[in-house]
């Protein structure tokens, strides 16, 4: 059964670690992150995203992030990753 | 990008051509005692190839042709399929130089005769076998405006790059764990880059591991940042100025290899942690230069343009517009003139000289003075560009005129005020083309003479006496003064039975109109020149001498003043006038004692000194203050040297003081006047003129002052 995983509205530098804990306890499972609230993304907040859907593919596991909001998509444009990278691309081909 | 700063950008170029030819100069000149030289090869090879680089982004063809062959050239040298011979190396200088008249043409100054190049590249592939591609690849060093053309595939086409209509700004950007700590955030940073124009950026993130294996604090990316105008390298580090030590940045100039993963270069300096795991850290695979590809290889993981860059950059130091310097310059001129000015009303208020305002006023007097020194010293510049253009003109000289001629320079650091070196391009070109074409014999002459068939031009500057003295030898025949004198008499430049002084006669090549070769020849004795130079040093308040021993040369010295702001004068008093001596020229002060003075024929009184007798000169007399001296043991001698060495001792009436007095020009405001260097203003606001003691010695001649009435014979 697919977990869902509500994104904190701020995936910034603070956020980082707790997301990675809260990502990891999550693992070997498919999931789905809802994006629709984050508010405002920065690099470690978006490696940790990253470094998730990387885990995930390992693990042969479905991961997916859906309703990602204007602001997590903008702040992957600031950063030059596309959205990907992060896991939206798989989200949108299914 | 707007005008201005498009045009900023052009200035820049030429300023750093400027200096890229001067590494091509040096480069050749060192090439010169070593052939194999392969790191001054490639130092030419670079400078040549920055040239070029920088060249295409402002669409200048001619110029990105011309300089692609050479590199060309050059490049069959380096790779040794080519070896450096003394033909190859003069062949080169000519590219060098024409390379040169190339830049000078961009910049407005000059045409190029397409002729000219082509005789050059076809001279280039006969001698190195270097035909060149057809195309001119595009890649450049040049630093101001970084442009990276090739990096990625959307930057734009090779067309674009080949009329260089496209300038970008590339760099790599790596973050340490630290800058997060301290609260900063990439994207605020790369979003900033965004005042300079459009920006792309693209995150490496092979390095980013799995999920289980992350440390969250810790950044595993890199970004390659493109933004879609010239930017200066300062410009974008000032973006990352406050996050500096935790921050990587590596500018790219060059290509890489579209094969390669893109993966950029990354400084060594300071990598953030936990980013270099070697098998993913991938340097540019471009193999243009062997050099900077031993270099990668080097530092196993790291690729080189960060090192060829450190090389070339010069952060600590600024350009700055001249006009600004010279209003600094005025300033602080006037600031030394009140500080005078104040000086003395203090003095008249009688103040004791241990008050608080006397001591005030010596400080701020020493702080003018550092301030006056430091500015001075922004416009002083080493000679050396003046030497290599006069290395360039004993070149075509010695094309132009089939002589071997060999130029040595010394002195080549000696600092010149910056307004003094522009000014003396032309007068020192006509000497040197003079002493090729005049002074040096031919091939057969030196042979017969016993001496080397090449003929050496010695060029060397020294700093002598507070003042810059250059000077420009020979090792020719020397002047041929009956031949000298017989064309000047033809002339009518003198009378047939003027007695002469072999130096007078030697005095005769400035005199306007006089040309010794009998066929005015392309290069030099179009009749115009030597006075022509002769009055361009003067203005300068130089002095032009010259010396020559038959046989064995000819020199020509030039003594300029340091500088043309301000000058350390004595202040005299005579006859009721305030004049200013340059302390410069004055050797020592006496009272005279009747028994050192002696009167020399009818008319004329010297002074005995341990050095022998010293002609003596009243001042008043030159200047037609009076008619004849006054008795002299109530005045104050001053012993001054010329710079031909000879002394003689200048009669005034009293010396009031000593000190550093502004120079403000007679002949802009007013007419040349023999004998008077220029005025200042004195601290009262009178004006004094400064005197030319060297012209002064010139102007009355051996015999100086009249003979003293009989009453004051017994002095």
């Amino acid at each position: 059964m697919t977990q869902s995983y509500i994104l904190p509205d701020r995936l910034d530098t603070t956020a980082a670690p707790g997301l990675a804990e809260a990502l990891r306890a999550r693992m070997n499972a498919p999931i789905m992150l809802d994006g629709a609230g984050v508010e405002s993304a920065g690099t470690l907040g978006l490696q940790v995203l990253i470094a998730a859907a990387r885990q995930w593919e390992k693990d042969c596991c479905d991961y997916a992030i859906v309703n990602a909001s204007d602001a997590l998509l903008a702040s992957c444009h600031t950063l030059g990753i596309t959205p990907a990278d992060i896991g939206y691309a798989t989200a949108e081909a299914k | 990008m707007n005008q201005t700063s498009s045009e900023d950008f052009r200035e820049t170029f030429f300023q750093e051509c400027d200096e890229l030819l001067e590494t091509l100069n040096d480069g050749f000149s060192a090439l010169g005692t070593d052939f194999d030289d392969i790191e001054t090869l490639h130092a030419i090879f670079r400078a040549v190839h920055s040239i070029k680089g920088g060249a295409s982004a402002f669409g200048l063809d001619n110029l990105v042709a011309f300089a692609h062959r050479f590199e060309t050239g050059l490049d069959a040298v380096r790779s040794g399929e080519v070896s450096v011979t003394d033909d190859l190396l003069v062949l080169f200088q000519r590219c060098g130089d024409h390379l040169s008249d190339q830049v000078a043409a961009a910049r407005g100054d000059g045409a190029i005769e397409a002729a000219q190049s082509d005789a050059l590249c076809e001279t280039l592939t006969e001698m190195t076998g270097a035909t060149g591609p057809e195309a001119v690849e595009e890649v450049t060093d040049f630093q101001p405006a970084t442009l990276d053309f090739s990096l990625f595939g959307d930057i734009g086409s090779e067309d674009e790059v080949e009329t260089g209509h496209l300038e970008a700004t590339c760099f790599t950007f790596q973050a340490s764990a630290d800058l997060f700590k301290t609260g900063n955030e990439p994207a605020t940073l790369l979003k900033a880059l965004e005042r300079y124009g459009p920006v792309s950026v693209s995150a490496i993130l092979d390095e980013v591991p799995l999920l289980s294996g992350l440390h969250p604090e810790v950044p595993h990316m890199t970004w390659i940042v493109t933004i879609d105008a010239a930017v200066d390298e300062a410009d974008v580090r000032e973006v990352f100025e406050f996050v500096d030590d935790c921050a990587t940045l590596t500018f790219i100039d060059r290509q890489v290899d579209p094969g390669d993963s893109g993966r950029p270069a990354a400084s060594g300096e300071d990598e953030p942690e936990n980013a270099d795991e070697p098998e993913t850290q991938k340097g540019p695979t471009s193999a243009e230069d062997p050099s900077e590809d031993a270099e990668v290889a080097s530092s196993g993981k790291i690729a080189a343009p960060p090192a060829a860059h450190s090389r070339n950059r010069t952060p600590s130091t600024i350009r700055v517009d001249l006009d600004r310097v010279d209003k600094l310059i005025n300033l602080v001129g006037e600031l030394v003139i009140k500080e005078a000015m104040l000086s003395q009303s203090i003095t008249e208020l009688g103040l004791p000289s241990q008050s608080d305002v006397a001591s005030s006023l010596a400080s701020l007097k020493q702080l003018a003075s550092e301030i006056q020194e430091g500015v001075m010293a922004i416009r002083a510049q080493p000679i050396k560009p003046v030497f290599q253009r006069m290395a360039r003109t004993v070149r075509d000289a010695s094309l132009a005129t089939g002589k071997r001629v060999n130029l040595v320079t010394h002195g080549e650091y000696t600092e010149v005020d910056k307004t003094v070196l522009e000014r003396l391009v032309d007068p020192l070109t006509h000497m040197i083309r003079n002493a090729v074409d005049h002074g040096l014999e031919d091939a057969e002459g030196r042979k017969s003479a016993g001496k080397a068939e090449e003929g050496t031009v010695t060029l060397s500057a020294a700093h002598r006496s507070g003042r810059v003295v250059i000077e420009i030898s020979d090792d020719g025949a020397g002047i041929n003064r009956p031949n000298v004198r017989k064309i000047a008499e033809d002339k009518g430049l003198i009378s047939p039975n003027a007695e002469m002084t072999p130096s007078e006669i030697d005095s005769l090549l400035f005199l306007p109109g006089f040309s010794s070769k009998e066929e005015v020849s392309e290069l030099s004795g179009r009749g115009v020149g030597l006075d022509v130079a002769r009055n361009e040093i003067l203005s300068l308040g130089g002095r032009l001498t010259i010396q020559s021993n038959p046989g064995f040369g000819t020199t020509f010295s030039i003594s300029l003043p340091l500088t043309l702001a301000v000058l350390e004068g004595m202040v005299i008093d005579v006859a009721g006038e305030t004049m200013v001596v340059p302390i410069t020229a004055v050797h020592e002060t006496q009272q005279p004692k009747a028994s050192s003075v002696h009167a020399i024929g009818t008319n004329a009184q010297v002074l005995a000194t341990r050095d022998g007798l010293l002609p003596i000169i009243d001042l008043g007399n030159v200047f037609g203050l009076r008619s004849a001296p006054d008795p002299l043991d109530n005045h104050i001698l001053l012993i001054v040297e010329t710079e031909a060495r000879r002394r003689c001792a200048l009669l005034v009436d009293a010396i009031r003081d000593q000190r550093q007095v502004v120079i403000k020009s007679l002949e802009t405001n007013y007419q040349h006047i023999d004998g008077i260097a220029a005025a200042t203003i004195l601290g009262d606001g009178r004006i004094a003129l400064i005197i030319d003691p060297e012209s002064i010695v010139a102007r009355v001649g051996p015999s100086v002052v009249p003979a003293p009435e009989p009453a004051a014979a017994s002095v």
